[in-house]
């Protein structure tokens, strides 16, 4: 089956091209890290698949079906919002709000939905945290609470939007690995929005590689190639590997120099 | 604490009062403007008492918010005077909000047919004064028929006082009708008119009081007006005190224009009677010819 | 005190404006769009203004045109420092359009400026009427869109994904604000409005938990805030609004004080 399927699409966000015919499919059941440069329209990418988004040409499927707004198989951590900062709001209170907000009309919730907040709770072992106000959680604590929230509905796909910006490295950790759990005992289709490839190694299935206008989706040894980076960064790349972990880094002489 | 006693106090004194039966005898008016007041006291006399509002010359007419013991004056006057044509429209509202039955209400504006959006400035028209002061006549005569006389006595004797103003607005406009004028407000507006003179620059005058700008072009005729001597005085309200006035003013000086102060608001020390000649003398003493 | 016509409806009226402003204050609050609520009371009266010079009622003008800039304000902004410049256009616009329609006045134009200076002691009993409607439809409006507003607040994005829009969300919010402000600030005062608006929301939200909590304490502020402003007013001839503004602030002051308090004692 297959999860989500690009057909010659290209994608537009103002007057950038973020993406020129590109074609992939990912299969169900996978966790694809999402990777590339700054602005190369990862989170435009996003949009596209949950529908927020047309693209000018080329089709996009999830779950076999042309994408659509408000689609309930996708749940979404969008990228960090700061009005959560300062929110004396539980994390509770933030899911019911989420649930009961996203209707007009009846604003309370039914017992169903309750249950099903309580599900996705234990499910990220976020129980505890979410009785606090959202404002006093760490950063790491928060993304729980919100990756709770996308769990809501019981989605088959899940995206993530960096969901590591500003968390330190065991954190970062602590994250991927909740999300790759849940992955494995929901069989969830999970794309991972990252900057750094380095704390998904090991439990990613897939890279889906962006940059140029171009996308590149494969095994990890396959996409992260010297080759296959230059082309996407439009400037040499290379690859280091040192204990089990792998760097991208600017390789070659700089162009400017 | 202390001002929380005070007030207290102050306050069951006001229930207090009602009760004291010499005061129930006496109708209350309520005048939103003194020079009102000061007519409903003349004509009233001991029978009535008087509670005028804006009495602080130094008082923005214009931005006034009405406090409680104002609108408490208003819920219990018998009489409400009041001047009308949008000038005092807190004044409506108090009287809406507090209904009574058999209250007189007396509007300068509709005594004098004057209409919203007229120049408001009413008690500059030397009919208002005189219209005020028959209208209360005619409501003490009617509410306390007793002193009726008394009543029409006070009236004649009232109007006889204005004699003066009467005969000064006469001989002026003998004299200088037709006389070219200007002002940087319509305040004077209703009396330049009774004394025959030419008001010049009118549209100026409305968007100054409409609290906007003068088109250049307005401002420039203005300016011309004054610098080839094309008015013989300039009026200007002497409470205000801006940029646009003080140049028009000093342009006046530099060419030769008199310029004569006059105010919305009666000053403190002077009646109505004094309030008008003394501006009139101001006037005369401008246009510079000996009185006939 | 309440022998007194005039006190029995300032008191009716200011309840009807409390519960109004202090619920539709507590989303402002929430959206950051306070200054929102203080341009659309100025708005007005450019509406009021050319209303009257076409020959409509200038209280017609007045809704009309506060409604508009709701709308514009709406459609304009999405992200907060968009709000704040599209709210910033839109007054200065407004502002611009209304001396441009004074200096074709060729008369006094007392009628239009006598919309705006609204007086809590000067309230009419069949005012209080049309003011109860006009809340209880505002009411029933925040009613239906509160959930899917708040969550459109707190998380667009998320909002956005699940097939909410915040932009119209937030432009009906903002013509719901719009109507509610056109229609008390001719009876009340712009001042007393805004005073309503901001400091009882603000200070609930420093003491509830939950949204629900937070919009109930509002409202209940507001309504302290504006009677023991008019008691005190009463019995001190001060002005009404000084003494509302002042509560405002003292409460405002105090929960931050309790917060801190609260927060040093863990």
């Amino acid at each position: 089956m297959i999860a989500l399927e690009f057909d010659g699409v290209c994608l537009r966000y103002g007057s950038n091209v973020t993406l020129a015919d590109g074609s992939f499919r990912v299969g169900q059941g996978k966790f694809i890290g999402l990777l590339g440069p700054n602005g190369a329209g990862k989170t435009t990418l996003f949009r596209a698949v949950l529908g927020l988004l047309r693209p000018s040409s080329g089709s996009i499927r999830v779950f076999g079906q042309p994408t659509r707004r408000g689609n309930a198989h996708i749940g979404y951590v969008p990228q960090f919002g700061k009005q959560l900062n300062q929110l004396s709001l539980s994390g509770r209170d933030l899911l019911i709000g989420s649930v009961t907000g996203s209707r007009y009309g009846w604003p309370f919730s039914t017992a169903a939905q309750r249950e099903d907040i309580d599900r996705v709770l234990e499910v990220t072992g976020a129980g505890d945290l979410a009785r606090r106000p959202m404002g006093t959680l760490s950063g790491g604590e928060r993304q729980r609470i919100l990756i709770a929230q996308a769990l809501l509905g019981s989605p088959k796909m899940l995206l993530l939007d960096e969901p590591l910006v500003s968390l330190d490295p065991n954190r970062q950790e602590s994250v991927v690995s909740l999300v790759r759990d849940i992955q494995q005992d929901l069989d969830m289709t999970v794309l991972f929005c990252s900057h750094e490839l380095t704390p998904l190694l090991g439990k990613i299935d897939g890279v889906l590689f962006l940059g140029q206008r171009k996308v590149a989706l494969g095994p990890v040894e396959e996409v992260i190639t010297p080759k296959v980076l230059s082309d996407l960064y439009g400037a040499p790349m290379d690859v280091v590997r040192s204990a089990g972990r792998v760097f991208v880094v600017a390789g070659g002489p700089s162009p400017a120099a | 604490m202390y001002l929380i006693v005070v007030s207290a106090l102050t306050a069951l004194s006001l229930f207090i009062a009602p009760s004291n039966t010499k005061a129930a005898d006496l109708i209350t008016v309520v005048a939103a403007e003194n020079f009102y007041g000061e007519v409903a006291e003349t004509i009233g006399g001991p029978e009535v008492t008087v509670t005028s509002i804006l009495s602080n010359p130094n008082q923005n007419p214009h931005l006034f918010e009405a406090d409680v013991a104002t609108a408490q004056a208003v819920s219990k006057a018998d009489v409400a005077v009041y001047n009308g044509a949008d000038y005092d429209p807190w004044m409506l509202k108090l009287l809406k909000a507090s209904p009574r039955a058999g209250r007189t209400e007396i509007s300068a504006a509709k005594l004098t047919g004057h209409k919203p959006g007229d120049n408001p400035h009413l008690w500059y028209d030397p009919k208002t004064i005189p219209a005020i002061a028959k209208a209360l006549a005619d409501e003490f005569a009617k509410r306390d028929p007793a002193n009726a006389a008394l009543y029409r006595q006070r009236l004649a004797s009232f109007e006889a006082s204005l004699a003066p103003l009467t005969d000064m607005i006469a001989q002026l406009k003998a004299a200088y009708a037709g006389i070219p004028v200007t002002a940087t407000e319509p305040v004077f507006g209703y009396m330049a008119s009774a004394l025959g003179l030419d008001m010049r620059n009118y549209r100026f005058q409305v968007a100054i009081m409409n609290n906007t700008e003068p088109s250049a072009a307005d401002v420039a005729a203005f300016e011309d007006d004054l610098r080839d001597r094309k008015v013989k005085v300039l009026f200007y309200n002497s409470q205000v005190t801006d940029d646009t006035t003080t140049r028009l003013l000093n342009l006046a000086k530099q060419s030769g224009v008199p310029v004569v102060g006059v105010t919305e608001t009666e000053p403190a020390n002077l009646d109505y009677l004094a309030w008008m000649v003394s501006q009139l003398e101001a006037l005369k003493a401008a246009l510079g010819a000996p009185a006939k | 005190m309440l022998q007194y016509d005039f006190m029995v409806n300032a008191f009716a009226a200011t309840f009807i404006v409390a519960v109004v402003a202090g619920s539709i204050g507590y989303f402002m609050v929430l959206r950051g769009q306070t200054f929102a609520g203080h341009a659309m009371s100025h708005v007005g009266f450019a509406g009021a203004t050319g209303a009257v010079l076409i020959g409509l009622s200038p209280l017609t003008g007045l809704t009309f045109f506060t409604l508009l800039a709701g709308l514009g304000i709406g459609l304009m902004g999405e992200r907060a420092q968009s709000r704040d410049i599209a709210i910033g256009i839109v007054l200065s616009l407004s502002l611009g359009l209304g001396l441009l329609f004074l200096h074709f006045y060729t008369s006094f134009a007392g009628q239009a400026t006598a919309l705006l200076f609204g007086n809590v002691l000067g309230v009419a009993r069949d005012t209080l009427w049309i003011m109860l409607v006009m809340g209880a439809l505002a009411l029933v409006i925040l009613a239906v869109i509160a959930r899917p507003l708040t969550f459109a607040s707190l998380q667009p994005e998320l909002a956005e994904a699940k097939g909410i829009s915040p932009k119209i969300l937030g432009t009906i919010f903002m013509m719901l604000v719009a109507l509610a402000v056109a229609e008390s600030v001719q009876v009340v005062g712009v001042l007393l409005v805004f005073s309503l608006m901001v400091a009882p929301p603000a200070t609930a939200m420093l003491l509830a938990r939950r949204i629900s909590t937070g919009i109930a304490l509002a409202v209940l502020f507001a309504l302290a805030q504006a009677w023991i402003g008019l008691v005190l007013a009463y019995y001190t001839n001060w002005p009404t609004t000084f003494w509302i503004t002042l509560l405002g602030a003292v409460a405002y002051l105090a929960a931050n004080g309790v917060v801190h308090l609260t927060q040093n004692m863990r």
